[in-house]
């Protein structure tokens, strides 16, 4: 099971997804949904990757693992 | 009848106060009617040179009642009699405070998984924390919106913040997350602020070895 986060002012909002048939709507959701944040200027991240693995800054939605956070774009204050 | 004295020169002064006062309130508040009313006198219009003035300021300030904020208009309302009778007890200000405060508890859980432990202990002893950035220096995350990303070495502030309103704790993350693996990206749009420079003069005399 996969899963993406999206901070939002509500904190996240999180969207599960595996490769089977039974998430199928779900995963296509979530990757409309990656796709259309990342070409509007989000980054998204991976984290909590299997055998320890540091974090990594991923851009295709095929390369997604366990846990992904995707922050907004980000602007100089 | 008053008459001048002649050894005074002023004698409005020697006027006791008492006697004036009801004179000034009375002509102050022929003046704030005159601002609220709708209909004047033509002659009113022609003999008083101050009309002008006064239309001018009841427009302003009916101008002002007009465009007030949703802000203030819903609090006008709230504090007013004109409250609908079906509100509930919780209005939609204190819902709103419920919704901030829940998505910031979201967020800080979240923050909190994402931090190694070492900056877990750090965030949770002192409300921030420290992030080494690769071929950088190490970056101190402090819990405000901005200016809160510190360079340790340097003492510069930098302000690189998300586009969209979150959380506080999402904005540290956020920063956690772009410091530690794309410090490029967060270094190309971020402001930076000196240090302020107390003790060491660049330059000129009384220069500080």
């Amino acid at each position: 099971m996969k899963m993406l986060r999206v901070l939002d002012s509500s904190g996240d909002r999180a969207i599960s997804f595996d490769n089977s048939q039974e998430s199928a709507a779900a995963r296509v959701a979530a990757q409309d949904l990656f796709e259309r944040l990342l070409a509007n200027g989000s980054v998204a991240f991976k984290v909590h990757r299997t055998n320890g693995a540091p974090d990594e800054k991923v851009t295709e939605f095929s390369a997604l693992e366990n846990e992904t956070i995707v922050v907004p774009r980000v602007v100089g204050g | 009848m008053r008459t001048k004295p002649s050894s005074c020169h002023g004698w409005w002064a020697a006027e006791p106060m008492t006697r004036l006062a009801p004179l000034i309130y009375r002509r102050i508040g022929g003046l704030v009617r005159d601002l609220f009313s709708e209909s004047e006198p033509a002659s009113h219009v022609v003999i008083n040179p101050t009309h002008s003035i006064r239309r001018l300021s009841r427009d302003r300030l009916q101008a002002y009642i007009e465009t007030l904020s949703p802000r203030k208009r819903g609090l006008r309302c709230r504090s007013g009699t004109d409250r609908p009778a079906d509100a509930g007890p919780t209005d939609s200000a204190s819902a709103a405070n419920d919704l901030s405060e829940d998505a910031e508890a979201r967020a800080r859980r979240l923050l909190l998984r994402m931090l190694s432990p070492a900056q877990r202990a750090q965030f949770q002893g002192y409300g921030f924390f420290c992030v080494d950035v690769p071929m950088r220096n190490a970056f101190c995350v402090l819990p405000r919106h901005v200016f809160n990303v510190l360079d340790l070495w340097t003492g510069d502030h930098y302000c690189c913040t998300a586009g969209a309103i979150l959380p506080l704790s999402d904005v540290m993350l956020t920063q956690k997350l772009l410091l530690e693996n794309d410090p490029q990206q967060f270094f190309s749009v971020a402001n930076r602020r000196p240090a302020p420079n107390l003790l060491v003069r660049r330059s000129g005399r009384g220069a500080l070895a």
